[in-house]
């Protein structure tokens, strides 16, 4: 090595005296820092709207409503949550950690604790966020009215046209094809009809047992974009 | 004044930054033949290895002015030097999406400033006689520590790692090797 090694130094030792070879100026590096810095918040932000858009859809859809309906609700609520949005939010994750690594700060913890530090985070945020963002967006008519469940999704909304509290009965008519649906709601849940009163709009999770609505879930509709 | 030769690395980097750009021939003596050790345990073509430390040098120089001299400057150097043979390696195969698994979650870990002397020079000898059959990823930890002699937290910096994910690997390549190696080699 010695032999190269010594013309390889000097040819570089001429280079740098000569001008020919010089340092980076220290704002280039100061100028990489800012430009990931600024795109580590521009990806962050991103991620930030999808849960801020994802809360809303939750909500538009009337899925959020599952969550009050016991762990059937909460097992429908994870089967109809948009995992694709979620994946969005991971992958803008793993591409923010990969921008994040030159400071040291960022490599120095591990990885795992980091991505869920940061998917935490955007949480925290968009959930901080969605009402003052998205009653805005609705107020200013930029979403489109969600699709309603489809038949067999495990839920539906409706409008309440009869009710018998005391015998855990009630007919709704069906958003989705405007036909009458015969509601029987089931223990314990048939407790909470005194809630209900006829005219109101109401979304019911349960199964259908031959032309009948077993519902283990009713709760009044507040979905933003019901009109 | 001082002896140039006496000088720390970091001392001379100041000076090469303040426009005494010759010493950092210096710099160069005292790392070549360190770097070329470094990159055998990665590389096993001399040329690409000589190559790749001549690079190193040169972009070490570019980027001279990023170096915070409050900082180790071996550490720095072995940093761009990792980063060279890394980048060789994955010409020679698609390495590029491996995962790191110990990298994922921290463990507790201690440095070994205190280690046995004895140990030390037995493990020396023991990568001499066994490294190549080892993973990169252990074989880079076993040489740095013990051949190179850098703590824990130098070990980090090279390989941008946290302290925890270094004292597992180095568990893990010392078991390995031990695995690999025939019993009559590491109970001599």
């Amino acid at each position: 090595m010695k032999n190269k090694f010594d013309t390889f130094k000097e040819k570089l030792m001429t280079d740098i005296e000569s001008g020919a070879l010089s340092p980076k100026p220290r704002w280039k590096e100061i100028g990489y820092s800012v430009l990931a810095s600024f795109l580590i918040a521009v990806i962050f932000i991103l991620t930030v709207s999808v849960f801020v858009y994802l809360f809303h859809a939750l909500r538009a859809a009337g899925i959020s409503a599952l969550l009050g309906f016991g762990w059937r609700g909460i097992i429908l609520f994870l089967v109809l949550t948009p995992w694709g949005l979620i994946a969005i939010d991971i992958l803008f994750v793993m591409l923010l950690m990969r921008v994040a690594k030159r400071f040291e700060i960022i490599w120095k913890v591990p990885r795992l604790y980091l991505a869920a530090f940061f998917l935490a985070a955007a949480f925290t945020a968009g959930a901080i966020f969605d009402r003052p963002i998205n009653d805005r967006l609705v107020e200013m008519d930029r979403y489109e009215r969600p699709l309603p469940p489809q038949v067999g999704a495990g839920f539906t909304h409706g409008t309440i046209i009869t009710l018998e509290a005391t015998e855990c009965i009630l007919s709704i008519v069906d958003e989705r094809t405007g036909d009458t649906i015969e509601v029987w709601v089931l223990q314990p849940t048939c407790a909470q009809l005194v809630r209900f009163q006829i005219g109101e709009s109401v979304i019911i999770a349960g199964e259908d047992d031959g032309g009948i609505l077993n519902a283990f879930g009713i709760e009044h509709d507040k979905r933003p974009l019901r009109r | 004044m001082q002896d140039i030769d006496t000088l720390s690395d970091e001392a001379i980097i100041e000076r090469v930054r303040a426009g005494e750009a010759h010493v950092y021939g210096l710099i160069m003596d005292r790392y070549a033949d360190k770097l070329v050790r470094y990159g055998r345990k990665f590389v096993v073509d001399s040329t690409a290895i000589e190559d790749a430390v001549q690079d190193v040098f040169t972009n070490a120089y570019c980027n001279i002015n990023s170096f915070d001299t409050s900082r180790k400057f071996q550490s720095w150097i072995y940093r761009i030097a990792h980063n060279a043979f890394v980048n060789l390696l994955r010409q020679k195969k698609r390495a590029w999406l491996s995962v790191e698994w110990d990298t994922l979650v921290a463990i507790p870990s201690f440095d070994t400033h205190d280690e046995d002397e004895r140990e030390r020079k037995e493990m020396a000898t023991l990568i001499d006689a066994g490294l190549e059959q080892l993973d990169e990823k252990y074989r880079e930890i076993l040489l740095l520590h013990y051949q190179h002699s850098f703590a824990y937290k130098d070990i980090s910096e090279v390989l941008h790692i946290p302290m925890g994910t270094v004292a597992v690997r180095m568990k893990r390549a010392k078991d390995a090797l031990k695995k690999q190696l025939p019993h009559d080699v590491y109970e001599k």
